[in-house]
């Protein structure tokens, strides 16, 4: 019996896969089912997909739920990223559909739990201005459409490009520029009391 | 109040503005725009007011060196000192920076001074043993890999074994068809014999026709002549006695005969 040659793939360690960019990465994960690569490409993403579906759902529960939703649809739809797009682009996609769908199964008598953070300020008044400014921000994001949300969430959050927003949602530049606009002012009304309690302050 | 004699940018021109996003010649019409326009800039200084009051991307779980904050949140009038995390609340002064370097120097320099000389053996059995231990993983899964590889060659046997069954195969049909043939020969020529027996038999019986009919012409004849001697109508005498000669119809007459 012949033995046929050797076709041995290079053996991979993350410290290798860190200078590789986050679409060579994907590339890898969809030829050779990949996982230390995609475990890479977690490492780097996790962070910013976590605060986009705490943003988009508005409890930590649920955001590490969407998160985790994000990644598994993104290693079971691999083959379907042809390295055509950005990798970021792809990912963000998934993120909003998989926190969507949470916020659809989620039932209306849950509510919205805010999101609520912790002030590492020093100054225990400073530090309850900041807990009282982000619960009226994270109240005032509640309200708005799941659109808006959506654009407030990619550009002030995540500090994407208007240009990228549109790639990744897939409309027109300029409804983007609307839809923020839009909702800073639905947010404007929203932290009115907010800032008149503030200037009483 | 100013207002500006050229037509209002909508928001989309304005949001790629406060954003840095806009090409330059925009930026420079808006620029001054801003400048002229009390309206647009008091709605977009109320965009700035709204934009610092949320929550900044430094107080998230995010990577700091990811954030870009955009120049205007800096300098947002009377609000973002106090909002924002990453502007710094408390401003400090040069003299507090220059003692923290001073400080950090002579930090520096002292532990440099008192520390010891590294243990060079021991820094070199460390990175002999982690040296070691990390070639071991690579070997064992390079091992592995080859494994791997081997086993799927064994799918090289499948090959071998569908061309030896299929000599078994061929010898087998053949075997087959000249045995086939054999017996074709046989039948043929069982079937050639059959065919002379027919072919012998449609002779007899041919030759016994030509004989039948020549007896019945023969006969005919005789039965005119005889009905001339005896002066009677030949043709009466032949329609009615012309089935009377058949065999198996036998009278009188053809007793007579």
């Amino acid at each position: 019996m012949t033995i046929p040659p050797t076709n041995s793939k290079p053996i991979f360690q993350t410290s290798v896969l860190a200078d590789w960019t986050d679409e060579a990465v994907m590339l890898r994960v969809c030829e050779f089912k990949d996982t230390v690569a995609f475990g890479e490409l977690v490492w780097r993403w996790q962070s910013r997909i976590q605060v986009l579906c705490l943003r988009m759902t508005g409890n930590w529960q649920d955001a590490e739920d969407a998160m985790q939703e994000t990644f598994a649809r993104a290693f079971s739809g691999r083959a379907q990223f042809r390295g055509e797009s950005r990798f970021s682009t792809w990912l963000w996609r998934i993120a909003i559909r998989s926190s969507s769908d949470i916020c659809r199964r989620r039932r209306p008598a849950d509510g919205l739990e805010t999101v609520t953070s912790v002030s590492n300020d020093p100054d225990p008044s400073i530090a309850a201005d900041n807990l009282e400014r982000r619960d009226a921000v994270a109240t005032a994001l509640d309200r708005l459409s799941e659109d808006l949300r959506i654009v407030v969430t990619l550009k002030h959050f995540q500090q994407l490009k208007f240009r990228e927003i549109a790639d990744v949602l897939g409309i027109p530049v300029g409804t983007v520029c609307s839809r923020m606009a839009e909702a800073i002012n639905q947010l404007e009304e929203s932290l009115k009391s907010y800032q008149i309690k503030e200037r009483e302050s | 109040m100013k207002t500006a004699d050229s037509k209002h940018p909508d928001d989309a021109e304005w949001m790629l503005w406060l954003y840095n996003e806009s090409d330059v010649e925009q930026s420079a019409f808006l620029n001054s725009h801003y400048a002229e326009c009390d309206h647009c800039r008091c709605r977009v200084d109320r965009w700035k007011t709204t934009l610092a009051k949320l929550s900044s991307p430094a107080e998230l779980p995010l990577d700091s060196t990811d954030v870009t904050i955009p120049t205007w949140m800096e300098t947002s009038a009377g609000h973002s000192s106090k909002s924002i995390a990453v502007v710094p609340r408390r401003s400090v002064s040069s003299t507090q920076l220059a003692i923290a370097a001073l400080v950090v120097v002579l930090a520096f320099f002292t532990g440099r001074s008192f520390s010891t000389q590294p243990d060079l053996e021991q820094l070199r059995t460390e990175l002999k043993s982690e040296l070691q231990s990390q070639l071991k993983q690579e070997l064992n899964l390079s091992i592995q890999s080859e494994i791997r590889q081997l086993r799927t060659g064994e799918t090289d046997l499948v090959p071998l074994i569908q061309s030896e069954s299929g000599r078994v195969v061929s010898a087998t049909l053949s075997n087959w068809v000249q045995k086939n043939s054999e017996h074709e020969k046989q039948l043929e020529s069982v079937l050639t014999g059959i065919l002379d027996n027919q072919v012998n038999l449609r002779r007899d019986l041919e030759t016994l026709a030509i004989e039948a009919e020549a007896q019945i012409l023969k006969t005919r004849r005789e039965l005119l002549r005889l009905s001339a001697a005896g002066n009677s109508d030949p043709a009466q005498l032949l329609d009615g006695g012309a089935t009377d000669v058949l065999p198996g119809n036998s009278n009188g007459r053809e007793k007579e005969f």
